[in-house]
Parts: C-alpha cells; structure tokens; sequence
C-alpha cells in the first residue's frame, strides 16, 4: 500500500457530481434537442400471446408528422438481442407474441404525438393464443412451448455432501414454501436513447444505460456493421439498478436503425407505463426449503428448490438462477447442502437484473426460515445464526474458503451490542411491536457469472490534475467520487483536481458490465493500477528534479516532496510538465483482473466468487392494529465491506439499497391479470416515497479483502436482500403468524389480525 | 389534434363551453391522466378543452372579518397553503394531495369537480359546510356541496356551466382529527380518509362534524349521527360510540380496486371512527 496514513480515501467526501444533479444542470438524455430530430414509439402487442399474422402501415404514415414506420422486415441485422448466446429476444417481433409489451412496430415522427398517434392508427393483426401465465401452467405437462427449447429457461444445481441423508437422521427439521412477487425498478428516468447518424457512417447513441459496451455490441449486430461504427455515450443516468441493460439495448437498436434509414437524430424516451410494461422486472419466485438441524441448533442441512417466473424471455436469467443457486443456503457453515434453481418462460414481462440478482428472494425464504427454527428449538433467533455463521477459513455452500475478509460474525456483535428500542406505554393495547433480525452474503463482482476484467485509463495533465476513464458507469451509486478519491490518494493530489469521466464506447477500454456490485472492488482496482504506473513514471521524473533516488519522494497535496526534508518539494504541476517535454508517459492503461472462477458446473463446488459482502441487520416495527400501519422504529445495517472507501457513499448506497427492499417487502407488487400489467403507473404501484424513508443506520464493519482497492469490496447490491428479509421476521414476530409472501402489505397484516391467524394482538370484537 | 381555448373572461368561457361543447380544463392533473388510456398512447380528447385557469373570478380569493372564505374554483392547492387563516381542515387535507409538483398545478375546483370518492378536499370541504358558486348560460347559482357531488364522477353541474368559486361559512374554531391512509405516505391517493371536527365546552360536546372518504360512493356525513353527540358529555360519547359505529356501518360501503380491498377499507374506516369517537374528543 501507500505505506503511509491514507489520506483521501476513507474520508468523508461529497459525490463528485452531485451539485450538477441537485441544481438541475444535469442534462440527461431527453434533455436533448438536437436540429432535425424525431421522436420514435413503439407500438405494443397489448396482448400477452398470440401470432403476429401482419402489421399494415399505410394507416399510420397517412397521420400528419409521421416520417416512418419499421417493422421486423426492416432491421438490417438478426432482430436478436439478449445476455447469452444463444439470444430469444427480438427487437421487433416476427412470429410469436410472447408478452404484452412485445414491441411489433416502430413509428418515428416530426413529435412525440404524432409518433404515438402513427403508433395507434397501425393495422396489427395478432391471432390469440392462450397465454401461460403461471410457472404451473408453464411446467405442466403438454404445455405449449413459449420458446421453441420449451419452457425452462435454465436450470442448475449445487450439490455439496448429502442433504437428503443428512435430512433424514437431524433430530429437528422445518420445511416451508415462500413466494415472493415481481417488484419494477422505478427509477426517476425511465430509458431513454437518442442516435444520431454521423456524416462519416458512423452513428453515436446517447443512452441512458448500464453497460454501454453491450448496447454498442448488440447494436452494430442488429444493424449489421462493425463494432466500431457505432459510439455509445452513456449520458447522466437517472438510475437503473440492473434494469437499463436489455431495453435500453432493443430501444438503442430501434432507435439507431431508424436514424439510419431516415438520416435524422431519433430519440426515444420511455414514459412510466412503457418502462413498467416494456422492460425486465425483478423475477417472481417460489422458493421452498427444508432445514435439518440439532437440538443444539447446529444446521447439518439445507434442501432448497427454487423457481423464478423469469416471463417471456431469457435476459439475465441464467445469472439469476446461479446467484440464487449459490446464495440460498445463507451466510452459514451447513455440511449438507442440495439447491436446484430454475428460471420458466411465462407470458408475461420479462424478468432480469435488478439489485440483488435472485438473493433478495432466497434471503428472505431462507431467513424465514432460520426464525422458524429458532422458534422450534426455542431459542434466540440471532443466536442460532450466532452459532451457524461463516467463519474465516469455513466453506461456503459451494466449497470454497475464504481466509479473511468473512466478518459476518463481527456484524452479529454489533447487532447484539445494540438495544432495542423502548417500547412506549401504550395502555390502549392498539400497537403491536416486533423485531426482526437477518443474515446475508452477497457475491462480489461476476465471479462465476462471466468474465471479471477492467481496464482503466489514468492521464496527467502538465497541471497536474488527473482524468480518469474506465468502463463502469455512474448510476447514482458514488462510484466516480470512489474513482476520484482512489486517483487522488494515489497520486497525492487534491480531489478536486481529478475528474472521471463520461463513458463512450471510443474512449476508454470495455470493463464488462457495471453489475454485481464490482465497481468499487474490481473497478477501483483498476484504477489503483492505473494511477500507481502514472505515479511511477512521474516519480522518475522528480528523482531527476531533486537528484536523488524514487524512493525518497512521496506525493502530497500537489507536491513531490523529499522524505528526508519535507521543505523540499515542487509542485506536481511542474513534474507533470517536465514529464511531458522529455516524453515520461503520463498516461496508463492498467487492468485488474478478478482470479479466475474455478468449479464443478454440475454440482457448482469450487470457488465462485473473489468475495463476499456480508450482512446482519435488525429491524424493530410498530404495527396500528387498527389500521396495519407499519413504523419502522429502528433499522440497524450491519456489513462488513471490507474497507470504507466513502462513508458518504456507503450510507447512500445502504439507505438507498435498504429503501429498494423496504418497498419490495411491504408496499410494491404488480397487479396483473390476464397477462396485462394493471398499475403500471405510480399512483397505483406504489414505490416508496420520501416520507416513506425508514430510519436506517449504517453499521461498518472492515475486514479487509486481499481483492479490493485498499481492503473494499462492495455493497450495493446486499442491503435489499437484508431489509425484506428482517422486515418479513419483524412483522411475523409482532403479529406471531409466520408470513411467507412478499409483499406483506399493511392489508395483509389487517387481514391477519382478523382472521385470528395472528397469535399476537388478534381481533376480540372481530 | 386537440383543440384548446383560453378565455380571457368568464363571460367568454361560458359561451365558449356552449358553442364548442367544450371540457374545462384546470390543473390538468386529473383530466390528462383520465383522457390518456394505455401506458404511452396519446390522450383521447374527443371534444375541445376550454382553459379556465386564468379566468379573474376563478383566480379571486376573499376573507371576510366574520370569518367566511370565497375561494376561486382556479387557485393552485399551493397556493390555497400561503393564505393566512385558511380553514385548518382544509389546510390538512391539501397537505397530503399529491406532491408539491401536483399542488402547484392542481386546484380545488379540479378537485371537487373531478368528483372522485377519494377526492381528499371534500371530507374537509362538507365539514366546513361548504357551497359552490356556479355560473351558467342562465346566470349564477348557489348550491350546497352536499348536493352539488351527485357521484362518482358526478357532479350536479349542467352543460355549459362552471364551478367559480367555493364559500365556506364561518366556522367556530375546532379540535382537528385527519387520518389519511394511503398506499405510501406522500404522493398517493387516498384508500380512505376519516375527517373529525369537534367543539367541546366544559366536557360537552358543543359541535361535532364527521367525514369519511374513499369509502362509499360518495363522501359519507350522517347529520343524526353528529347531532346525537351534541349536548353530551365527551365519556357519554364515548361510552356510546357503538350505536354510533352501527349508523356508519350502514353507510360505509367502500369498493375494491386497485387501491386496496373493500373489507380493508371498511374495518380501517370504522377504526379510524372509533378512534376519533373515544380518544380524540378527550381534551
Ligand atoms: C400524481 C398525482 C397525485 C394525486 N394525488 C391526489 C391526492 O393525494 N388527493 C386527491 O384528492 N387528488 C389527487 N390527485 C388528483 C388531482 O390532482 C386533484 O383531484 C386535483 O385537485 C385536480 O385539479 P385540477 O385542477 O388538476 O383538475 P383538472 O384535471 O383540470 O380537472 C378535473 C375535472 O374537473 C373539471 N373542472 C376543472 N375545473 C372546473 C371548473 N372550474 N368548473 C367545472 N369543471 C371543472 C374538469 O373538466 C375535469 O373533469 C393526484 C393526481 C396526480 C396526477
């Protein structure tokens, strides 16, 4: 390391770009208005099945403003897009309608109205099939094939020792069924792309997205040109949260194809209800799981069968299974583990990434049930999971150890150290109080999901400020700032003085993805890298200046100073400009590459991922029995990340990630019926709100991962899973009834207290 | 293409509404939302907007010293906040309408004429006794608000005329309860809502005033019930709320959509009664 106190990173900064956010000078996507430009909408199937049997344009290009329509027959390319070869998804459609929001033709005008009007005006003729709306019906026997390999997208299972026998002889065994709803990302922004066709065959797409190398990927496949041709910008992008992958790619293609064919900027920009209907959700589930365990409360075995409604088409699926697969067991020492984890084709929209990945819906399911053991064994709920819990050099579910870095433990003490709130009198015996308590692991970075490589760029200026470029994006989640401070620490400049910069595909080297909560821990890496060559390079240089050896000199502030006489220093500014004129690279491109994932693909032993985040949080509730209004009174999020790199960050990312799995837990579900999404807007789908806040406290424990900038690994992604998971036990411990669907809404609550399946505060006068 | 008109005067809009047939348009925010069908298409309109929002006397706002307030149909909810004195019920209600961006644009007349049965202005608005003034091709009329909301939806306003204003009489200054129960809390529509004004004086219950929203067609006041309180003693109420609780019973008759249930609505309705009836006349 730096070999000396770290002075930038750990401290508490503000986002780089947050004033340009909160003032409105942000500009994002469809803030752009560009001389010429169309507007292009997509006309939707509005039925979940059916054929396509033809779609008549005449109609629409008679509307006034109407420039173009393009149906399937008109994209140059494969009409295919998708995570992993090979891809279902068509941009257009061209035979089976397989849900709703199935985009069947394109129409691009002089405005949005007229575009929306050509949309309408369409001749689309759709024979009805009747659609598959449930993973029953979709398994059941005969059933009709939504895709032509059938109806399982995929299928995996982990194996380690031999739960069934081990099942058999435990002295104490719970089993239970869990489901848990589709839950929309509801970000600010919804997707937006614009694409403007360049005078030299090129063509830039301005999108709002996450990865922005994969929409230039697909992109040129769909239009049927060299990757190179084609420059994605990722513009400020209002949030996303693993959902501005597959749609900002099939809005991109749609969106460029016909920049193409009318030679005019064509923008795109999703209203709510397109972005509800139109773009993947988190996977619906049904999880069942049976625990084995001594009277003692040692687990000797976990038996988990997973099924995610993954909807019309594959997307992120195949991933979400394996996390899934890998995490359901939990963050404990377990002998005997069987998981088998599917992912069904239904009728409906279509499931992908969303923060979490498929451990949101396995921690709950399995954290459910590590309090309905408790309960059989009478004993503290946080103490069995005391007992059981990962300990360094302990395997996980799939084998592998991890010497450092484990701290669940440390998080449980935190917890325990903590007292629960009072609980005012209230004679009135209206509120019911409860605490729920929950574990969590969460996999680091792509680990066995994918390649785990980043290339970063760090440049010096002759001012001796630095610009930083890699692949990863900014999606609201501070990771510029994390860039900025890593930069700024390594060289010994002011923080101010670094900027990192906006993503374009021409500019700074493809990092995969900006998923898994690898940005800080595989990113940051790569920018450490980056900027230590830099500093090298620029340390010769002032070895030279002050004629003595490298090694005497450290950075600081802006100056190179000498160890021995810290009097004697020059400005960086004027290293970087000597630097410049005899021609010391100020500039390097460093990678940083996760070690490759090693394991069994049949029973998925071996190791997986290069950390994990772990978690331990409480939360303690009020419920009006009267009207199943849920206060949270206190929300305690205990991780260990390994290195605090922001605190600011870390608190917003926890409150933010902690806010995702409140709403998922108790107020979020979309109401479907007959394959058609019914609230897909916000007043009838209702996200969280400001007042909505829960009082969530950020607990930090740092067991420094070998893998990660500085020790830090990430936590975007783990305070979801945590929340719904202790949300579910704290109401399920107010009211004494176990509740094994999310959302628990607060009907759902009235609904248990006066059917008398509440064992606590039940109705008397009914 | 949508035809819009903005007329200068009042006398121009109502002729304006009688020779277009026209659909006035205030804040837009219920009206854009209701016309707009499928998620992304384009709003239905099938006949002209007329714009009242700049009209002077829909805009104009008084405050008598005996207490009684006229409030243009045309005000923006945030605006209605800023006022000195307003009626503390209403200031409640408009408080929890939407979100700020909502309150700028939408206005009171929008709201009672929307005539939605979780249109949160009008629990506070019947309690306060309001009325409205109505201008038509025939001239002005008065009416109470009671029976100027007819249903969902429906309003006792005849083609070609427009609500102005809204008065509200003096009202003696009462102890407020206002239980807004929404699917979150900020920017939701009402699941229901239980509004309670009441006097006391010396324990006695001098006035008492009950509204309940979202939970029957229309908003649900029973007069027999509020002045069987009068007169009485606060613990006489409240060891009697459950003949009370019976008259409302009756009355309550909320549906299911997608909003919540109809069962939930009901029991948290009741609840919400009993709580005002017993706890809140209390000093
Ligand atoms: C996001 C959101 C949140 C909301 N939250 C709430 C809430 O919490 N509580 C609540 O009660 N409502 C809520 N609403 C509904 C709406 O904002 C209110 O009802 C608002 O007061 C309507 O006023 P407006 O001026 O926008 O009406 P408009 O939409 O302009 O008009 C509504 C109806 O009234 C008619 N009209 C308007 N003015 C007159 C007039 N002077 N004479 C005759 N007819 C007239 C119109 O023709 C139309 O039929 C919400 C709406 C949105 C979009």
């Amino acid at each position: 390391m730096t070999g000396k106190e770290l002075r930038i990173v750990g401290r508490r900064v503000r986002k780089v770009d947050g004033i340009e956010l909160v003032t409105g000078q942000a500009k994002f996507t469809a803030d752009m208005k560009l001389p010429g430009m169309l507007y292009g909408f997509a006309r939707r199937a509005g039925q979940p099945a059916g054929k396509l049997e033809g779609v008549k344009k005449d109609e629409a290009l008679k509307i006034p403003g109407v420039v173009d329509v393009l149906t399937a027959e008109d994209l140059p390319g494969p009409n295919l897009i998708g995570v992993l070869p090979p891809f279902d998804q068509p941009v257009l459609a061209t035979g089976d309608i397989r849900y709703a929001g199935e985009s069947v033709a394109f129409v691009v005008a002089e405005t949005r109205e007229a575009a929306k009007r050509g949309a309408a005006a369409l001749d689309v003729r759709i024979t009805e099939v009747p659609p598959i709306l449930t993973v029953d019906e979709a398994l059941g026997d005969g059933a009709r094939k939504i895709h032509e390999n059938g109806n399982i997208t995929f299928s995996r299972k982990l194996i380690k020792g031999d739960a069934d026998k081990a099942l058999a002889e435990a002295p104490v065994v719970v089993e239970n069924t869990y489901e848990t709803s589709f839950q929309d990302h509801a970000y600010l922004e919804p997707e937006t792309d614009l694409a403007v066709p360049g005078g030299d065959g090129r063509i830039t797409v301005y999108a709002s997205c996450q990865s922005p190398f994969h929409l230039r990927g697909l992109i040129a496949a769909n239009l049927s040109v060299p990757a190179g041709r084609v420059k994605v910008v990722q513009s400020n992008t209002g949030g996303s949260f693993g959902g501005k992958d597959d749609v900002a790619v099939e809005i991109g293609i749609l969106a460029a194809a016909a920049a193409l064919r009318t030679g005019r900027p064509v923008l795109v920009a999703h209203e709510r209800g397109e972005s509800m209907v139109g773009s993947n959700l988190r996977h619906a589930s049904r999880i069942t799981i049976t625990t084995g365990a001594t009277k003692e409360g040692k687990i000797v075995a976990r038996k988990i069968k997973i099924i995610l409604d993954g909807g019309a088409y594959a997307s992120e699926s195949p991933f979400v299974v394996m996390k899934a697969l890998i995490h359901a067991a939990g963050p404990y020492l377990i002998p005997h583990v069987f998981v088998e984890s599917t992912a069904v084709y239904t009728n409906k929209t279509y499931a992908g990434a969303f923060r979490g990945f498929g451990v949101p819906q396995v921690t709950f399911a399995s954290e459910s049930q590590m309090d309905e053991l408790a309960a059989k064994l009478g004993m503290n709920p946080l103490t069995l999971r005391k007992i059981n819990a990962l300990r360094p050099g302990d395997a996980t579910a799939t084998g592998q150890v991890f010497k450092q870095s484990v701290g669940l433990l440390q998080a449980i003490e935190i917890l325990e150290k903590e007292r629960l709130p009072e609980k005012p009198e209230d004679p009135s015996d209206r509120y019911l109080y409860g605490t729920g308590h929950s574990c969590m692991l969460q996999g680091i970075s792509n680990g066995a999901e994918g390649v785990d490589v980043v290339g970063a760029t760090v440049q010096v200026s002759q001012d001796g400020s630095a610009l930083v470029g890699l692949g990863l994006t900014e999606l609201g989640q501070g990771s510029r700032t994390v860039y900025a401070q890593i930069a700024a620490e390594e060289l010994g400049i002011p923080l101010e003085t670094v900027t990192v910069r906006q993503v374009d595909t021409d500019s700074v080297h493809d990092s995969g993805p900006t998923v898994a909560s690898r940005s800080t821990t595989v990113g940051g890496m790569a920018v450490l890298k980056a900027a230590r060559e830099v500093k090298e390079s620029l340390l010769d240089m002032a070895a030279l200046m002050l004629q003595t050896d490298k090694k005497e000199i450290y950075f600081q502030d802006g100056f190179a100073i000498l160890s021995k006489n810290p009097d004697a220093r020059i400005p960086l500014r004027e290293v970087a400009t000597a630097a410049y004129w005899t021609g010391h690279p100020l500039m390097h491109l460093a990678f940083s590459k996760a070690p490759e994932a090693k394991y069994d693909h049949d029973t998925h032993q071996g190791s997986i991922y290069i950390a994990y985040n772990f978690g331990a949080h409480r939360m303690s509730i009020r419920i009006d029995r009267w009207t199943g209004e849920v206060r949270v009174l206190e929300h305690l999020a205990a991780h260990d990340v390994g290195k605090v790199i922001n605190p600011v960050g870390l608190e917003g990312q926890v409150e933010g990630g902690s806010l995702i799995g409140y709403g998922y837990a108790h107020m979020e579900k979309i109401e479907e019926s007959r394959g058609i999404i019914r609230n897909a807007n916000f007043a009838d789908y209702a996200v969280p709100s400001i007042k909505d806040r829960i009082p969530t406290r950020t607990l930090v424990v740092e067991e420094a991962n070998p893998t990660g900038p500085y020790g830090a690994k990430g936590v975007g992604e783990p305070p979801v899973a945590a929340t719904a998971a202790c949300f579910a036990n704290a109401v399920s411990d107010a009211l004494g009834v176990r509740f094994t669907r999310l959302p628990v809404t607060r009907q759902d609550i009235l609904r248990a207290l006066q059917s008398g399946a509440a064992t606590h505060g039940g109705d008397k006068n009914g | 293409m949508v035809t819009a008109y903005r007329p200068a005067t009042l006398q121009e809009a109502l002729s304006m509404l009688k020779e277009t047939d026209g659909i006035p348009l205030s804040g837009g925010t219920d009206l854009m939302v209701r016309l707009r069908a499928a998620p992304g298409t384009p709003a239905r309109f099938s006949r002209p907007l007329v714009y009242v929002g700049s009209l002077p006397e829909l805009l104009a706002v008084e405050h008598s010293e005996g207490g009684s307030w006229s409030i243009g149909a045309g005000v923006p909810l945030s605006d209605l906040l800023k006022l000195k004195g307003l009626p503390e019920a209403l200031g409640a209600a408009i408080r929890e309408i939407g979100s700020p961006a909502i309150r700028n644009t939408a206005t009171l007349g929008g709201n009672i004429c929307n005539a939605s049965p979780a249109a949160d202005s009008l629990p506070a608005l019947l309690c306060l006794n309001a009325s409205a003034r109505i201008a038509g091709p025939g001239g002005e009329r008065l009416q109470s608000l009671e029976d100027f909301i007819t249903g969902p939806g429906k309003t006792a306003l005849k083609s070609g005329e427009l609500l102005v204003s809204i008065l509200i009489p003096p009202a003696p200054p009462m102890k407020l309860f206002y239980r807004k129960i929404g699917t979150r809390r900020a920017n939701a529509l009402s699941k229901l809502s239980v509004l309670g004004m009441v006097k006391i004086e010396n324990d006695t219950v001098k006035d008492l005033r009950l509204a309940v929203g979202a939970a029957a067609p229309k908003v649900v006041r029973i007069p027999e019930a509020e002045k069987s309180c009068i007169g009485r003693s606060v613990s006489q109420v409240a060891a009697d709320h459950h003949t009370l609780l019976s008259m409302y019973r009756e009355k309550v008759r909320p549906i299911t959509d997608q909003r919540s249930t109809a069962g939930y609505r009901e029991r948290t309705a009741l609840r919400l009664i009993e709580e005002f009836l017993t706890k809140e006349l209390s000093p």
